[in-house]
């Protein structure tokens, strides 16, 4: 399998509380593709870290913007699943200490469209397991009214600690 | 900005097959012109036709993009789901005579990751159920040697 290829964590401290808030809140506010921590998926969806306790809640707002629209003129289902997924695959790599090795599996619901008239986008994601091959999260999508329109239950696979 | 993201159908007669493959290659050919910021998931994601048979399954291919590579240096799982819901969204509206409301649910298996290496990814949608009220879609994602990536189920609502 190709190795996964992780950031550069060095300047961060994972072990404590107060270092993975630091180093959550740094990765998903890089806006600049030459920053360290910088990936393809943050800089394309810009999320904005409202809340982490550093163990394994946190919640991030998100702004729907035109190019993630399907032809019913609705946020297209997977871009949904993406701002999911841009919370909890740093979330995994911070809550075990750089061990996360990928998306085992998703299983998505949807509730309500989302349109461009739902300003903020909100998405909560608990981790509720946290074994040492895989951790699941419960992870809730919500409309600028604060309605659930998706719901995701996620299992991120670990790799072994070398 | 484009008013309409999906480009008008009313030339098909959507009930003949071949008349539903036209209207996937006019669907997926839609691109944003040189220069403008692309509007919807077909403009950004840019999948490329390959075939559409009577059967109901629809092939398309994907070029990969920096933009989709997540933190662990593979392509973010939610992207290879909105590549695979850029193909049975628009079928899911083809196919019902553009009665599709939206998609219920899906579940998605990853079995294999996609790096930039990839360079090219396969989608494989085939309808396997059309009911009144629920349409359902078994979906694959191969990677550019052609190895299963991605599984799915699933299930569209119709009006």
């Amino acid at each position: 399998m190709k190795e996964s290829v992780h950031p550069d964590f060095s300047a961060y401290d994972m072990s404590t509380t107060e270092g993975r808030q630091a180093t959550l809140k740094a990765m998903l506010s890089v806006r600049d593709k030459d920053h360290p921590l910088a990936c393809g998926d943050i800089l394309s969806l810009q999320p904005e870290l409202l809340e982490f306790d550093g163990e394994g809640y946190a919640e991030v707002a998100f702004k729907p913007q035109e190019w993630q629209l399907n032809g019913l003129r609705y946020v297209q289902g997977g871009y949904l699943a993406a701002m999911i997924d841009v919370v909890c695959g740093p979330m995994s790599d911070i809550c075990s200490q750089g061990q996360s090795a990928g998306t085992l599996d998703m299983v998505t619901t949807y509730f309500r469209p989302i349109t461009m008239a739902d300003e903020q986008i909100i998405v909560k994601v608990k981790l509720v397991s946290n074994t040492s091959r895989v951790m699941h999260f419960e992870c809730e999508l919500l409309n600028s009214k604060g309605k659930t329109a998706v719901k995701v239950l996620n299992n991120i696979m670990k790799a072994k600690r070398k | 900005m484009a008013e309409i993201l999906r480009p008008d159908l009313s030339e098909f007669d959507l009930n003949t097959y071949q008349d539903r493959k036209a209207a996937f290659e006019k669907i997926f050919s839609v691109r944003a012109a040189e220069g403008e910021t692309p509007v919807g998931d077909i403009q950004m994601l840019q999948p490329i036709f390959v075939d559409y048979t009577e059967e109901e399954v629809l092939t398309l291919k994907f070029n990969i993009f920096d933009w989709q590579v997540s933190n662990i240096g593979y392509i973010q799982a939610g992207f290879l789901v909105a590549m695979v819901d850029c193909a049975y969204g628009p079928m899911s509206d083809v196919c019902s005579d553009l009665k599709s409301a939206g998609t219920i649910d899906f579940n998605t298996y990853f079995l294999r990751p996609i790096t930039k290496e990839d360079e090219e990814v396969t989608v494989v949608v085939k309808l396997t159920t059309n009911t009144r009220r629920i349409m359902h879609f078994k979906a694959e994602l191969l990677n550019s040697k052609g190895k299963t990536a991605l599984e799915m189920n699933i299930n569209v609502m119709k009006r």
